[in-house]
């Protein structure tokens, strides 16, 4: 199969040549994905050379033109031959796949070429950044849930639980534990972040792997939180991002300073689907409500009670990651971020990241809950912390790093703060 | 004079070998003179038939696809057998070919065009314990014109 690629106004023009099988449909699904990787909303495919089309190839085109339409764009297939024509008929797919009749001769311009949003390409370290709009008004209320600082100050209790859902349009990083019933939960209490439908947690106390829940049906999964930030809502940009200097990555800071200057607003949740060159942060090893001596941060207790990374870890990974991100954020959501550096403007965050076993997974723009979705095809993950950057210099880890990848962005509306269990001190 | 009434083939069970199975039925069906979308059908579902044993059967493994094209009184008949496990397309849900695209299940849709494509589509495992699956389709016009 031959294929060639042409950006003309309004869309990019794919052609396809020869047979689109089982032996062929891998090629022109790398290929579409490139085009759609290189900025590609309203993509027309001439099938006019393709001489034999099986399901293999429309599993391809289905694919390509779910994950177009997810992002506001569109997959066309124009001048189809004969073979392409009848076997798409028969398989429903002519009004789907929005597929051009063969006799309709030279296609002219589509009357709804504006239709496609505009994306616009970015430089960030290095790091080439395409931010999508997306359709519909996006944005995210967000319900701040416990009091962090009780955490601080070791007074959490198990009373403190608070139940959250965390379908697909939940976005939540928080401590806690996954389930229905708060019964147990305390001691479990550990990192938690749900996004697209995916709850994990990490479990406090010996290392072993995130616990996870996923959204089926009508089943939704619910977490007990500690405290936590709970979104919810719809995004409003998705945003691509690959090194256009070879050994370039891009760091959280700079991705969540890519995103908030993109969105043009003070606050965003943030969910990040990247090929990991390092996470830096740490995990809880003991639960916050468990008893001790003074202050959970204060040392030589934290020792015992968190582990921070020593250098960066599982680079080569795959990091799902949600948080919240603000600048100069006020006291409600201030109290639930922490500041991203000293050099970063004022910016603060709060983010957790899930660590997947790497696998070429080609991270193409497509609808959240989707992507969400197929980093659990193989299993879960392997690990999940807090991140946190380690400025100490050169002896420091620095930030977390990503090579390449997707985030999905969206303002954070509204804040409501909400206190749970016994009332405290203010 | 005499007309071929059955053509043998075995190849490799990779998809880099489905277009020789599929050339075999072309080359087949024309000689017997069939109308395009004849030849197109039976192409189409012996390939999908094929696929289904080498992506989902052999995964990978070693292990051959052997087609048979015969014409047996009015019918073209296609058999594929092979030494995968045990697997009967015919029993796959069908896909519901009219939901939304957002709501389309990716699989199921090779076996719907075989049935759409052929008149019947029969299954049953081999002595040797793989899958021998028929495909049978009326010819389009009478032999031997």
């Amino acid at each position: 199969m031959e294929i060639t690629k042409q950006q003309t106004p309004g869309a990019w023009v794919v052609g396809a040549t020869g047979r689109l099988d089982a032996s062929t449909a891998d090629a022109l699904d790398r290929e579409l994905a490139d085009v759609v990787r290189a900025g590609a909303r309203r993509v027309r495919l001439d099938a006019s050379g393709v001489d034999f089309l099986s399901s293999a190839g429309i599993r391809i085109l289905i694919k390509s033109g779910k994950d177009l339409k997810a992002i506001g764009g569109l997959l066309e297939i124009v001048s189809p031959s004969d073979a392409v024509y009848r076997v798409l008929e028969l398989s429903g797919l002519l009004d789907a796949l929005n597929v051009r009749a063969p006799a309709a001769g030279e296609p002219s311009a589509a009357p709804d070429e504006e239709a496609a949003p505009e994306a616009v390409t970015l430089e960030a370290e290095g790091c080439k950044v395409i931010v999508t709009p997306l359709p519909g008004s996006g944005g995210f209320r967000c319900r701040l849930v416990g009091r962090p600082g009780d955490l601080a100050e070791g007074r959490l209790s198990a009373d403190a639980l608070t139940t959250l859902p965390a379908g697909v349009e939940e976005l939540v990083v928080g401590i806690g534990a996954l389930g229905d019933d708060a019964r147990g939960a305390d001691a479990r209490c550990g990192e938690i972040l749900a996004a697209g439908g995916a709850a994990i947690h990490q479990p406090s106390g010996k290392a072993s792997a995130p616990d996870y829940l996923l959204a089926a049906g009508a089943f939704v999964p619910r977490v007990q939180a500690l405290y936590a930030l709970a979104c919810r809502g719809a995004f409003s940009h998705a945003l691509t991002f690959e090194p256009s200097d070879p050994e370039a990555t891009l760091s959280l800071a700079g991705l969540t300073a890519t995103a908030l200057s993109a969105v043009g607003v003070d606050a965003v949740a943030v969910l990040i689907i990247a090929e990991s060159a390092g996470l830096v942060g740490a995990s809880m090893k003991q639960s916050p409500t468990e008893p001790g001596d003074g202050a959970f941060f204060d040392f030589p207790g934290i020792r015992r009670r968190v582990s921070f990374t020593p250098d960066v870890i599982w680079p080569r990974s795959l990091a799902l990651v949600a948080g919240v991100a603000a600048r100069k954020p006020d006291g409600a959501l201030g109290a639930f971020l922490r500041p991203m550096g000293d050099d970063c403007d004022d910016l603060h965050a709060h983010y957790h990241a899930a660590a997947f076993a790497y696998r070429a997974m080609p991270v193409t723009l497509s609808a959240a809950a989707t992507a969400v979705a197929r980093l659990f095809e193989v299993g879960g993950p392997d690990g999940a912390l807090h991140l946190l950057r380690d400025d100490r210099g050169s002896a420091g880890a620095g930030d977390s790093r990503f090579v390449r990848g997707a985030a999905w962005i969206a303002p954070i509306t509204a804040c409501e703060a909400e206190t749970p269990g016994k009332e405290g001190p203010a | 004079m005499a007309t071929e009434t059955s053509v043998e083939m075995t190849v490799p069970g990779d998809v880099e070998h489905l277009a020789s199975l599929r050339d075999c039925v072309e080359a087949f069906c024309d000689r017997l003179g069939q109308p395009p979308n004849f030849t197109m059908a039976v192409m189409l579902s012996a390939d999908e038939a094929a696929t289904n044993v080498v992506m989902h059967g052999y995964q990978q493994r070693p292990g051959n696809v052997h087609l048979r094209v015969a014409v047996i009184d009015e019918d073209l008949v296609v058999r594929l057998t092979d030494t995968a496990p045990p697997y009967d397309p015919t029993r796959a849900p069908t896909p519901d070919i009219n939901a939304p695209i957002e709501e389309r299940a990716i699989g199921g849709l090779g076996i719907h065009l075989i049935r759409n494509n052929m008149d019947v589509v029969a299954h049953r495992v081999t002595e040797a314990g793989g899958n021998e699956l028929t495909l049978i389709k009326r010819l389009a016009a009478p032999q031997g014109a």
